[in-house]
């Protein structure tokens, strides 16, 4: 069964998927487990449960046992590929698979299937990862959740009823249900920590130009980011060891050097400086009390640890908002323009209302849109990022909304605050904060200087450290799916 | 003419020169976007731009880092 009231940790869930990469990790490598053992709880899992989650459209369960079985004779034969050898973990499905299909869960994309890896799908491979599967997102990134695909929508393992959040809807969902510690998503405008945020996990979307999006099917060339949703931060951590890197053949890609994302995972929050703009959300319609006494009570626990939090003001939360919406729209269009006049009824209802919006725009709305982009960009690094160590703000504004409150003729809009770091670039992560009297889960984001991700993550690991949030599952059980 | 017809009859002009298709029961959803839109576009207009908010290499962090 699926709870719907509020969470407990859970005594009775397998202990194997209860498992962190770093934790099964250390048991990997002493022998304890192997990774056929998680591989095949992860698909048991997935095979019991989740039929009432909706969180994948392909399960790779013969790659999977493969990619276990290499990964095992390599520990056998003292080889380490790193934290991820031996780890179970999804893709979003417009992450290009060699082999197997990658469908951006679209009427027009459902035979695709690639010949080669993107760039994260082969990294991962390299490292020794397990890929169980390829997860729901909406339809090309965009327009969700619909009924109208040729899948169903994901939902929230907190409750069912609820949204996951989109774009990485099926990441989301199938990492807070425990079916993978890790599952690559994709954000533009929150397709990352969206998701994350309703479902209560880690959601990590790297500096611009950090991960690489080749063989990533794009929505917006220039908001795209690639990252992980992980149960802990330092899972999302040892998920970005792996994956960031330079690719001379993604024109956005960045060369900062070798970050290194876990080492200073520990070394706490004492003497830092945090902005907190908390106009982004007063008096925004939706605003929930639970989520502004979730985010204040973050605030105080970052105090406790030793950092100090200053109210500051940038520009407000719809200028972001408007940059990044023309801008996604625009460039969303130019990668569609030739499906949307040729074949429009083969795009689900939602996507296609808002992309073709996209395509009534004039060329000096994006202009006005790129020229505002940097004015916000010089306002959040030079202005605030250079006195501040990271800014803390809200990742939505409410808890998960409802599926049946979705208008079946109009693409719905979320109250997510997302969107200013897609258009500044900047490093932003989605961390839980508690949850909500119904049981759901709350969040806030940390936004740190442009390539310091591992201070964003060292940032989130205090924080999740001293809240202990992370022990909290949904109610969901291999027992009560018998 | 109301307001939102007129905007329903640009979006028919702006679709048919763009050559941009709108298929019958999506139309509304589209036009509501449009509206929304607009007001976006409005906002961005409002804010004091000068010639050193170019947008040359406006994603990437070295021309941000240049200022700084």
């Amino acid at each position: 069964m699926i709870e719907n009231e509020k969470p407990t940790p859970n005594a009775v869930t397998p202990p194997l998927n209860d498992l962190s990469i770093i934790e099964a990790g250390k048991l990997l490598r002493q022998g304890s487990i192997s990774a056929k053992d998680l591989a095949e709880d992860a698909l048991a899992r997935i095979s019991a449960l989740d039929d009432r989650l909706n969180s994948f459209i392909t399960v790779t369960t013969d790659r999977a046992l493969a990619d276990a079985d290499a990964a095992d004779a390599d520990f056998a034969k003292g080889v380490d590929r790193g934290p991820m050898q031996g780890i179970p973990y999804a893709l979003k499905d417009i992450f290009n698979t060699a082999g197997i299909r990658t469908t951006c869960h679209s009427k027009l994309l459902l035979d695709h299937v690639p010949n080669a890896d993107c760039v994260v799908a082969e990294k991962l491979r390299s490292a020794g990862g397990i890929l169980i599967g390829k997860t729901a997102t909406h339809e090309f990134a965009f327009g969700g959740p619909s009924f109208d695909l040729p899948f169903p929508p994901a939902r929230n393992p907190w409750n069912p009823d609820h949204i996951p959040g989109g774009s990485s809807s099926g990441s989301g969902a199938a990492v807070a249900a425990g079916f993978v510690r890790m599952a690559i998503g994709s954000d533009t405008g929150g397709s990352i920590r969206g998701p994350a945020a309703y479902c209560g996990t880690i959601g990590l979307k790297p500096t611009y130009g950090l991960v690489s999006r080749r063989g990533v099917f794009p929505l917006s060339f220039t908001l795209d980011h690639a990252g992980p949703l992980s149960r802990t931060v330092e899972d999302a951590a040892a998920t970005m060891q792996v994956i960031a890197g330079y690719d001379p053949q993604d024109p956005a890609s960045a060369d900062p050097g070798t970050l290194d994302f876990l080492s200073g995972l520990d070394e706490g929050v004492e003497g830092m400086k945090f902005a907190f703009p908390r106009h982004f959300f007063e008096g925004a319609a939706g605003l929930s009390d639970e989520v502004v006494a979730a985010l204040d009570g973050a605030i105080k626990q970052l105090c406790a640890l030793g950092a100090t939090v200053d109210i500051v003001t940038l520009p407000d939360f719809e200028l972001f908002n408007a940059a990044g919406r023309v801008i996604l729209l625009s460039e969303a269009y130019a990668i569609h323009e030739a499906d949307m006049k040729s074949r429009p009824l083969d795009y689900g209802r939602f996507t296609h209302a808002r992309m073709a919006v996209g395509g009534l725009l004039s060329a000096s709305d994006l202009m006005q849109a790129l020229r505002v982009r940097r004015q916000l960009s010089i306002s959040v690094n030079n202005t605030v990022l250079s006195t501040y160590d990271a800014i803390i703000a809200a990742s939505t504004l409410s808890p998960a909304g409802r599926f049946d409150q979705i208008d079946p003729e109009t693409p719905p809009a979320w109250a997510i605050q997302t969107m200013p770091f897609n258009v500044t670039g900047n490093p932003a992560m989605s961390i839980p904060t508690g949850f909500s009297a119904q049981g759901l889960p709350l969040s806030m984001q940390i936004v740190g200087k442009p390539f310091a991700d591992p201070t964003v993550l060292r940032i989130g690991k205090a924080y999740e450290t001293a809240a202990g949030l992370t022990a909290l599952r949904p109610q969901i059980t291999m027992a009560e799916a018998a | 003419m109301s307001r939102h017809a007129d905007t329903e009859t640009m979006v028919d002009v702006i679709a048919a020169r763009n050559g941009l298709p709108l298929p019958e029961g999506r139309k509304a959803a589209i036009v509501d976007g449009f509206i929304e839109l607009e007001a976006m576009c409005a906002r961005l207009r409002t804010t004091n731009l000068t010639a050193v908010d170019e947008p040359a290499n406006v994603y990437g962090f070295a021309p941000i880092t240049r200022i700084a």
